[in-house]
């Protein structure tokens, strides 16, 4: 049932997202809220980093599954 | 089949962290399997007493919770006919484990220990051992006749299902692969689960029954964390296997070699993989544009729900987002992600994070720790699990709300098999019976003893005289008079109040 040569990719008329039917709830890039909130990830990645330390990569070894 | 069922199964991650840096090196001198039995033994003790209805290995939900290979905490959602529901459920799942983890950790700290369980949510550890996240959609024998026309389709829809992951320091690889499980399949059929595994999984644990529906197992997925990469790789899924179903002419592009391609797709996103004859090459992207054309062909003749819909639309913007999205695969960057992707799909959120810390300059690209960044990502825990702080700062998209996720960890699906078992399992949680959730398809009632107790498993001809067998077989029953009617006449016989769970079915 399949084949290789007859198979085009076809131009496809765009359907309208999720996000063009309701306005977005996401603050735009400028938003100091969102700055904010980038600076709060940051600082927990920093953490996690620090927290963490690289021992914890022996650590995590689990028997294989499926 | 227009009433698609489908379920998930996840398989667990659990690390005991030592709450002292100086008993550290106390806890490696166990075996490796030891430990985690100890891990999970904890899990199932702090089941036992959490008050949860539970009848053997089944939730008062209708899922399954259960220890599987390699000591694996595994949850597998109850069947769901919708994929909001699907997704619902299987978030719930996540936070049943996380819950249980959180109370095995009491019982440590009761009993004076100095560690404490932590829980994730992937398919790799940082040795190299996978486990899994598998899928179960039930077809028409028809299509699993054709199943081999969704391969194609496996293979490349890791470009928006992918969990992404971190590569090791394996020179001449790259350093980020946008699926954990594609190094793991070998093959494209198997009936493996372990070392030789395939896209699809042909063990029959149950009785193929002649001319019913069948169960298509899934092993090539990864463990999502978004709700909308979950959502798209179940309702993708299932949108193709009804056109496999429905038509009876169709032609995709078939792919020369599939597990190789699984595993250039993973490294290359963008680079072409091979078809039949090897004439011609296609993009994951380009494949997943033929299927989704392909559906809005069929769908001009026939009717979609509204969930469908929704689907296709999710699917076609997401396709957009990835063919404008911009990535330096040798170097594992971002460059630009102009659909916001990463708001939606894991293995790009997971590359936008790394990016961010690369971009401090702190870390190179095949610095160790970003790997510790990369199973952060995927711990169950509000409080250190970079994907949930993702969440909780409301930089990624949402499907559900928390008041579904809280309903499904106690609620079964309405319109399943599940809402029977579940029922069951709740009703009959405080009544005078055994009830034994066999597998999926049989439940046992054994009537009690005249005093409130159960009937010892040792007295079997008692047993069996105070049974009642509920058989299960089609996924999509939820609703049986004759079932109300055998419980009325087992209630009756045996002398046990059943009216809590009658009056509900």
């Amino acid at each position: 049932m399949s084949e290789s040569h007859r198979t085009q990719i076809p131009k496809r008329k765009r359907l309208r997202t999720p996000e063009e039917e309701t306005p977005s709830s996401s603050p735009s890039a400028s938003d100091p809220k969102r700055d904010q909130k980038l600076k709060e990830l940051d600082e927990f990645m920093e953490s996690v980093l620090e927290k963490a330390g690289e021992e914890f990569l022996e650590e995590f070894k689990q028997v294989e599954g499926e | 089949m227009k009433t698609r069922v489908f379920g998930t199964e996840i398989e667990y991650a659990l690390v005991f962290s030592s709450t002292s840096k100086s008993d550290r090196s106390s806890l490696d001198t166990r075996p490796l399997l030891e430990r985690m039995e100890d891990m999970s033994s904890l899990l199932a003790e702090a089941l036992k007493s959490s008050g949860r209805p539970v009848a053997g290995q089944f939730l008062g939900n209708g899922g399954r919770y259960y220890v599987d290979r390699g000591a694996h905490p595994e949850y597998a959602t109850p069947e769901c006919s919708s994929v909001r529901q699907l997704v619902a459920h299987e978030k719930a799942g996540d936070r049943i484990v996380r819950e249980l983890v959180r109370d095995a950790d009491r019982i440590t700290a009761l009993q004076g220990r100095p560690e404490r369980l932590r829980l994730f949510k992937n398919n790799v550890d940082a040795w190299g051992n996978t486990y899994g996240s598998h899928e179960n959609y039930l077809i028409t024998p028809r299509a699993m006749e054709r199943i081999g026309l969704i391969i194609p389709f496996l293979v490349t829809r890791q470009v928006f299902a992918g969990a992404g992951k971190v590569v090791a320091n394996g020179a001449g690889d790259v350093p980020f692969q946008v699926t954990q499980r594609a190094d793991f399949i070998e093959r494209v059929y198997s009936d493996r689960t372990r070392e030789t595994r395939g896209i699809i999984n042909l063990r029959k644990r149950e009785l193929p029954r002649y001319g019913q529906n069948l169960r298509l197992h899934i092993l090539v997925g990864d463990a999502n964390l978004s709700e909308h990469a979950i959502a798209l790789k179940v309702g993708t899924t299932a949108l193709v296997l009804r056109l496999i179903e429905e038509t009876t002419d169709i032609c995709v592009p078939g792919l020369d070699a599939p597990v190789d391609a699984l595993k250039t797709v993973s490294r290359f996103p963008n680079r072409p993989v091979k078809l039949v004859g090897g004439k011609r090459s296609y993009t994951a992207v380009d494949v997943q544009t033929i299927y989704l054309e392909k559906l809005l062909n069929f769908f001009q003749n026939q009717e979609r729900s509204a969930e469908e819909d929704t689907i296709l639309r999710w699917w076609s913007s997401t396709l957009d987002g990835l063919t404008k999205l911009k990535l330096s695969e040798e170097d594992g960057l971002l460059l630009d992600d102009p659909g916001d992707l990463h708001r939606r799909l894991d293995w790009v959120l997971k590359l936008w994070l790394l990016n961010r810390v690369r971009a401090s300059g702190r870390l190179g690209a095949r610095d160790s720790r970003l790997r510790l960044l990369d199973i952060s990502y995927h711990e169950l825990d509000p409080e250190t699990g970079l994907f949930e702080r993702c969440e909780s700062l409301g930089l990624v998209d949402r499907l559900l709300e928390e008041a579904d996720i809280c309903r499904a960890m106690h609620e079964p699906p309405r319109d399943t098999r599940a809402w029977l078992r579940g029922m069951i399992i709740q009703c009959l949680a405080n009544a005078n019976v055994d009830v034994d959730v066999r597998n999926w398809e049989l439940i046992r009632i054994v009537a009690g003893t005249e005093d409130g107790t159960n009937l010892h498993p040792f007295k079997k001809l008692s047993r069996t005289l105070n049974r009642l067998d509920i058989k299960l077989e089609d996924p999509l029953l939820s609703d049986d008079a004759s079932i109300v009617e055998r419980l009325n006449a087992f209630s009756q016989t045996c002398s046990v109040d059943l009216s809590g769970l009658t009056e509900v079915l």
